[in-house]
């Protein structure tokens, strides 16, 4: 999309899909086209809310900034987001016969900006959450908001202790934000200082970003692409061995799944250690494979945009699955943090590089059982040496061929 | 929309494919003839030919069908195989021999001659035998009966073994050979962080040596491996016999060269 409208400038490169550099303005690009709920890590000052700002600049009009409070109450909150919506709740006439949904239905924001989102009491919090995914929630009804599109940037700075299970506000970014971008690890270059502070002293966020509707009609177009197009199969057997394959286990011979371990993993795991998958990483819950997939769908479609053949993308579908994992599950606590700490100097995008390098070999070594599998699909008869060939983590295979040689024959 | 499943991936031809998966039979040992592969002619190397290490991981998956999450799963390349634990080395061991090759894995007392080439990785050299309990008891107690096979009068523990020489069964349970290097050590009983300076014939510590800044890492029980860590300290500490990450090398050795010296 274009750029030069942004006040934000960041060219350290996050990623690279096809031989093309990624930087953060393209995966929070990707998160638009996804509409993935997008969570910006960062220290004070690091330029988060510019970048957020510089997004607004797209929704002219469309756009609604709330900085967290914690004094803040959903009163307050929906006055700003409808005050006719507000005065209605504030004189009770929502009880007495207004339609709730004739009043969300007018609130027209596509893009939900909150700066520093932990500041927020959990009851406002989970409001904000309802508006990014395009609705609110009224005595236990909930009601769309506007035209569909509607997504949220959320920033703060909790350092790790956010991604944690057994704490409020870690539970509810984990179930409602899709990606999480750690902006000190990936902070400007020199080269992008220089040129900041040459040419602007002030320290405030600059609120006065050109704005561009146009970027609106192109992000709702390709958001449009993105999900309504079919997913390639390879991206499919990928996210299913984040799902099934990573859930393996072999305890001394026993096979099961993390999952079924519950709170016994990863310290049951005697016979693994450092620089373990099976003590290192969780499986990435069917949600999450999901946020995998739509982001994994909108880098594909920035690497055309810059420039990539459809040929190039659909050779780097690996990496463009596995770059999606590590911006979804990197911060979503399927970490084992002692791990991390001990193995990666508590770096949880290495930690996540180094599962993508096993993940590589793995998926290598399994192209041509997969191959055979889809062989023996479209013979439509089964046959014990390709299903045999499917072993440890990739036994999951075994139960998908099972079903689609079944499916072809019957043709249901 | 629904699943639509494709008729072949990543540009490959399924029907060949399909042939090969289904002529696949019970795993045998690769044929004895020597795969086009390069090991540099230093004394002490890495395995940096592509090659060597895609024949590797053949052999690894070949021979040991049921482990390849052990072995070949571990593995990576990039420039460099990456990744090692006990298996791993005494498999790569096997290979070597098995194609007849001049070089062999090296032993803890080939690293000690270029401490500097290791440091920031970790190496397999090694394992210890402390006694029956866990972890790993079935592996001791396996091998603690092929020492009582060998020896008359049982030594006592704790043992130490060279991998070079250990062979593998279909269960990854350790086999002594002919050639297999083993004894009694007494610095796999010391304290845990004990520092020493100099070394025996198998690269093990000799004597302590409160001045020296090298240590040895020392657990109590069971069948553990011993490595180079990072710090070149010795390791015989780690409980995980299958335990692999990106910082583990596979040293080998011109065996034919050793002789010489």
């Amino acid at each position: 999309m274009n750029e030069t409208n942004r006040v934000y400038k960041n060219s350290t490169e996050l990623m690279n899909l096809a031989g093309l550099p990624f930087f953060m303005a393209d995966v929070v690009d990707a998160c638009l086209y996804g509409r993935l709920n997008l969570f910006l890590q960062g220290d004070t000052g690091s330029g988060k809310t510019q970048l957020a700002r510089d997004v607004m600049s797209y929704f002219p009009d469309k756009s609604m900034f709330v900085l967290g409070r914690n004094d803040m109450d959903t009163r307050e909150l929906f006055q700003q987001i409808n005050p006719e919506f507000f005065k209605a709740l504030k004189e009770g006439t929502l009880e007495k016969g207004v339609n709730p949904k004739e009043l969300t239905s007018k609130i027209n924001t596509s893009l939900f900006v909150v700066d520093e989102l932990p500041n927020c009491v959990p009851a406002v919090r989970a409001q904000l959450f309802n508006l990014f995914d395009g609705f609110m929630e009224i005595n236990g009804q909930t009601y769309p908001l506007g035209k569909g599109y509607s997504v949220g940037i959320a920033t703060g700075n909790i350092g790790q202790k956010f991604t944690e299970s057994n704490n409020d506000l870690g539970r509810a970014l984990k179930d409602r934000m899709h990606v999480t971008i750690d902006t000190d690890y990936f902070k400007p270059t020199a080269w992008d200082t220089f040129n900041i502070l040459s040419s602007n002293t002030n320290p405030r966020v600059d609120f006065g970003v050109e704005q561009n509707g146009d970027l609106e009609k192109i992000i709702l177009k390709t958001h449009q692409a993105i999900a309504s197009e079919e997913i390639p199969f390879e991206k499919l057997i990928l996210v299913n061995y984040l799902i099934h394959g990573l859930d393996y286990v072999n305890l001394d011979g026993r096979e099961t799944t993390k999952t079924k371990m519950k709170d016994a993993w990863p310290n049951a795991i005697t016979n693994h250690g450092d620089g373990s998958d099976e003590a290192l990483i969780l499986p990435v819950s069917p949600r999450a494979a999901k946020s995998i997939l739509r982001l994994s769908q909108a880098f594909d479609c920035i690497a055309k945009e810059k420039g990539a053949s459809d040929e190039e993308v659909r050779e780097a579908y690996f990496d463009s699955i596995m770059q999606a994992f590590k911006f979804v599950g990197a911060y979503s606590g399927i970490l084992n943090d002692i791990k991390v700490r001990e193995n990666y100097g508590n770096d949880k995008y290495s930690a996540i590089d180094a599962v993508t390098q096993s993940t590589r070999t793995q998926y290598d070594m399994q192209l041509e059982n997969i191959s055979a599998g889809l062989k023996m699909v479209s013979k439509g008869s089964k046959s014990q040496n390709v299903f045999d060939s499917f072993t440890g983590r990739w036994k999951f295979m075994r139960d998908f061929f099972d079903k689609a040689v079944e499916q072809q024959k019957t043709g249901k | 929309m629904t699943l639509i499943i494709p008729k072949s991936i990543h540009g490959r031809n399924a029907e060949e494919d399909y042939k090969r998966v289904m002529e696949r039979k019970e795993p045998t040992l690769p044929p004895f003839q020597k795969p086009k592969i390069s090991i540099p002619s230093g004394d002490l190397n890495f395995i940096t030919d592509e090659n060597l290490y895609k024949e590797i991981v053949c052999y690894l998956d070949k021979t040991f069908p049921a482990y390849t999450e052990t072995l070949s799963g571990r593995l990576s390349f990039d420039g460099v195989m990456k990744g090692s634990n006990p298996y791993i080395a005494t498999a790569v061991d096997m290979f070597l021999q098995s194609i007849n090759d001049s070089h062999r894995i090296a032993t803890q007392k080939d690293l000690e001659t270029n401490l500097e080439m290791f440091k920031g990785l970790y190496e397999d050299t090694g394992l210890v035998l402390r006694n029956l309990n866990n972890p790993d008891k079935d592996k001791a107690k396996y091998l603690y009966e092929q020492i009582g096979k060998a020896n008359s009068n049982f030594p006592i523990f704790p043992f130490f073994f060279d991998l070079r020489g250990l062979k593998l069964d279909a269960n990854l349970n350790f086999n002594l050979t002919e050639e297999s290097r083993y004894k009694t050590a007494n610095c796999l009983n010391w304290e845990s962080g004990t520092k020493y300076s100099k070394i025996d014939e198998f690269g093990l510590p000799k004597e302590k040596d409160k001045n020296s800044s090298r240590q040895i890492w020392t657990l109590g029980d069971g069948l553990v491996r011993l490595y180079l860590n990072g710090d070149t300290y010795l390791g015989s500490d780690d409980n995980g016999l299958e335990n692999s990450n990106y910082y583990g090398r596979v040293v080998v050795i011109n065996s034919e060269k050793e002789l010489l010296k």
